[in-house]
């Protein structure tokens, strides 16, 4: 009999078997649930009735800052308050408020997931802890259950595996690299799936830079993205997880259903271009392409290491004048060891406006919104019509590819400023 | 009888959930079915009659895990039919009770307009003018358990004995 991937050990163990195979249904036990707007939870306990709490106040997580950052208007303004009555209402212990930060980079950060947990959430991006190798996984409408549960039903998925060595060209980052596997996986070649990252490139990035390419799983379609712990992963966690923890490794004889090697040292930096995050080019054949607003933040450009980069680009260089330039830190720990290192001042000078952490205008909540007809790059994930108005066009990139742009004003192959 | 007759509105591949649900809509039930899907199909939010069916190629209702199902729902889409659909709409719209049913190859079977009749107990689908008979992939159990329930919210409001953190009894 073969060995089994870390996705089947994760799922076997928390549903309580031995084993398990891709294919099979099995109910578990969920270690986090995370929401960042749960109003329209907390409007089906009132529907449902009799809702005395959720079934464990340490392992639900509401991070309304996520989005109901600042709000702008009455809606949302009585949205923010209707969540943070219902956390208390419900038990819930860990609400982060605004100013706190992006939801994924929190749970990561704040040690709500460890290596082995299994976690839901309320967002299409959840499969970002798998960076840390949690098996994390979207499931939205169906938290409201989760949460009065503690359980969830998951169809056990086969794994894809992705290997990355070498080293890459200056001025290629995480970002490229994951960007060029969207696009050889494509936007439904992982449906079902959990995508396995591994090669010596992955083990050399530090967490936030490997949450890029779980968190990106879901624009393949994936149940989930992992990378398997490593000694970057424990010394991560130390002190950190709010769970003893046992980490869960691949079988040495575990069973893949696909192996993709990417040739990094080959690769270009890599654009997405409308309407869709896996529709990808080489920078090079967009040059040119003149661009209102870079964006540099959201949860796969708010890491501190996707702020260096940038930052090397803008050090001592000025914004175009006719393009508007917002960087979010991921959260307030990020913001703060970007004051340490002065990059804030660093983005201030290059003329661009440093907001307090939040989930970014990937889409329109907030602040940062398009008006019609302009176009944006940014390091965020996701590029589809109707996110940030129907017809903004979105080009996503590296926090290099996206600096570049803001200095140039057009979309510019970043490695001539590096 | 399960059997249900309507009218296809086709769609390609990929179709994003935001183009569903917009952004600036979800708290905003009206204004998100009057420009439901407008972004692929300009007539789609102002034509669609209840009873009708959405027939779309590879994964439908991909990204984001909004709500995107219950405003379909609410213009009175009968079911999704697909080639194939996102995991997570997927999810999502069972648990809300609107039908998504998966039939690799049937996108490129239907017309905009085609008359389908559509089995969800029996996981079929009848293209009326030909008179083809497709068989849909097999929904995972928990979910017509779900559906049969009339949705998640029923679902557990009929088992709430079984959660300790419900009341078993609202009238006590």
């Amino acid at each position: 009999m073969g060995g089994h991937t870390i996705a089947e050990k994760i799922l076997a163990r928390a549903s309580g078997k031995q084993e398990v195979f891709p294919g099979e249904t099995v109910i578990v036990d969920v270690d986090a649930v995370f929401m960042h707007s749960p109003d329209y939870k907390f409007q089906h306990f009132e529907e449902i009735g009799g809702v005395k709490s959720v079934f464990d106040s340490e392992k639900v997580v509401v991070a309304a800052g996520h989005h109901l950052f600042l709000p702008a208007d009455q809606k949302k303004a009585d949205a923010a308050k209707y969540v943070r009555e219902g956390c208390k209402r419900y038990g819930i212990k860990y609400l982060y408020d605004m100013g706190t930060g992006n939801g994924h980079y929190l749970m990561v950060e704040k040690g709500h997931v460890w290596p082995g947990a299994v976690a839901v959430g309320s967002d299409s991006h959840t499969t970002a802890y798998g960076c840390i190798g949690a098996l994390a996984s979207p499931m939205n409408w169906e938290t409201t259950e989760v949460m009065l549960s503690g359980k969830a039903w998951f169809r056990v998925p086969p794994t894809i595996l992705v290997k990355i060595d070498g080293s890459p060209q200056r001025g290629v980052s995480a970002r490229d690299a994951a960007q060029h596997v969207l696009n050889t996986i494509g936007a439904d070649g992982a449906l079902w799936h959990a995508v396995e990252y591994s090669g010596r490139y992955i083990n050399g990035l530090d967490i936030q830079q490997r949450m890029i390419f779980s968190l990106l799983t879901t624009e393949m379609g994936g149940t989930c993205g992992l990378v398997e712990p490593d000694e970057v992963t424990l010394a991560f966690m130390k002190g950190r997880s709010r769970r003893p923890f046992q980490p869960v490794y691949n079988d040495p004889d575990a069973g893949y259903v696909d192996t993709l090697e990417v040739d990094l040292p080959e690769l270009e930096p890599q654009i997405a271009v409308p309407p869709q995050p896996h529709f990808t080019k080489p920078v090079v054949e967009l040059a040119g392409t003149e661009i209102n607003q870079a964006y540099i933040g959201g949860c796969t450009g708010g890491g501190i290491e996707d702020m260096r980069m940038a930052s090397e680009i803008l050090r001592g260089r000025k914004v175009h004048p006719e393009v508007r330039l917002i960087v979010v830190p991921g959260t307030r720990d990020i913001l703060g060891q970007m004051l340490k290192e002065n990059l804030v001042q660093v983005f201030m000078d290059a003329g661009g406006l440093v907001t307090p952490p939040y989930c970014g205008p990937c889409q329109m909540h907030c602040v940062g919104n398009l008006g019609e007809g302009e176009v944006m790059i940014g390091t965020h994930p996701r590029n589809y019509p109707g996110r940030t108005g129907a017809h903004t066009p979105t080009y996503l990139a590296s926090p290099y590819t996206t600096a570049a742009a803001a200095v140039v004003g057009k979309i510019t192959d970043p490695r001539q400023f590096l | 009888m399960t059997a249900t007759k309507g009218r296809a509105w086709t769609f390609g591949d990929h179709i994003n959930t935001e183009s569903i649900l917009t952004t600036g809509r979800e708290r905003d039930l009206e204004s998100a079915k009057a420009h439901v899907l407008e972004y692929y199909d300009p007539e789609f939010p102002k034509k669609v009659q209840p009873g009708d069916f959405i027939v779309a190629g590879r994964n439908f209702g991909a990204s984001s895990g909004r709500q995107a199902g219950r405003v379909l729902k609410a213009k009175g889409v009968k079911a999704v039919l697909c080639d194939s659909a996102g995991r997570v709409f997927y999810r999502n719209t069972w648990n809300m009770a609107l039908p998504v049913l998966q039939c690799a190859g049937l996108r490129d079977k239907v017309e905009k307009g085609d008359e389908l009749e559509v089995d969800i107990e029996q996981g079929t689908i009848k293209i009326l003018k030909t008179g083809e008979i497709l068989k849909t992939d097999e929904t995972p159990a928990i979910l017509m358990e779900i559906y049969r329930a009339g949705g998640m919210l029923e679902w557990i409001k009929s088992r709430r004995h079984l959660y300790k953190t419900l009341e078993p009894d609202l009238n006590q």
